[in-house]
């Protein structure tokens, strides 16, 4: 993550992007999801079920694959966390279960009194899986 | 009775769940993303208020189709969630529409506490299997 520095008494610029990682979705981020929400969908657990649907195979909680980036901006953001914060998310392509997900943020649009990241979800082959636009209150002291 | 698309009614809510902030959910939640639950400090991490929000979605709507499927998903975040509360999570039906042959349901999902301050706004975008 690349902190810009902002000039003396001014809010500090947004950084230019926030890289969110790499993370392996395993089954026992499932199992502790499905246990935290009480969401036991067999889509998510259940490999003979889902075999027979359209994944082929267990795919994650959607909101389960959003959360390293609201951890990476409840870091960013400190004490106030997402006051104030909107997102749109749309879940392109399923996310596997076991498979490894890079999710990266970079700033796409600043004013004086709100920034706007996008962030995106790629698979191993680099395919688009989740894209998610966050628009952040800043600037406001 | 199972929730099936045809018994879904757009513009009706659907009721509330009381989702208490306990132990167990903190843990499994530490479980996940180390160390979060410290940083957070005296409040929740957001993430964990999203899965309290779908742990209220799950129990306001009981028995679902299998193999519903999240396409979208917006959030407004208003009021952090103090470590210690007990939420009340409140769903509606928005919309619903059967467009290229899938059903497609909107729901709008909100966590708040007792005394009816919102903390965080939700609405989805969902194929419903039946």
């Amino acid at each position: 993550m690349g902190c810009l520095t902002g000039a003396a008494g001014a809010a500090p610029l947004p950084p230019a992007s926030i890289a969110v990682g790499t993370r392996r979705i395993s089954g026992g981020d499932i199992d502790s999801y499905a246990s935290l929400t009480g969401d036991y969908n067999p889509i998510h657990i259940d490999a003979h079920f889902a075999a027979q649907t359209r994944f082929g195979h267990p795919i994650a909680h959607g909101t389960l694959v959003l959360a390293p980036i609201w951890e990476a901006l409840d870091a960013l953001l400190g004490g106030r966390a997402l006051e104030g914060a909107r997102a749109a998310a749309k879940f392109l392509r399923p996310v596997k279960v076991n498979s490894e997900v890079r999710i990266e943020g970079h700033l796409a649009e600043s004013s004086s009194r709100e920034v706007s990241y996008e962030f995106t979800v790629r698979n191993e082959d680099g395919e688009l899986q989740v894209n998610v636009l966050v628009v952040l209150p800043w600037g406001i002291t | 009775m199972m929730l099936t698309f045809d018994r879904l009614q757009a513009g009706r809510a659907l009721g509330d769940a009381t989702v208490r902030v306990d132990a167990d959910c903190l843990s499994k939640w530490d479980s996940m993303f180390p160390g979060s639950i410290a940083a957070a400090g005296d409040h929740l991490p957001s993430g964990l208020v999203v899965a309290l929000m779908m742990r209220g979605y799950v129990a306001i709507l009981g028995e679902r189709p299998q193999g519903n499927v999240h396409v979208e998903q917006e959030f407004f975040w208003e009021t952090k969630v103090p470590k210690e509360s007990v939420l009340v999570v409140t769903l509606s039906c928005l919309r619903k529409e059967v467009q290229g042959g899938r059903r497609w349901v909107w729901f709008d999902n909100q966590v708040g506490n007792a005394a009816g301050v919102r903390h965080v706004r939700g609405i989805m975008k969902l194929v419903w299997a039946a």
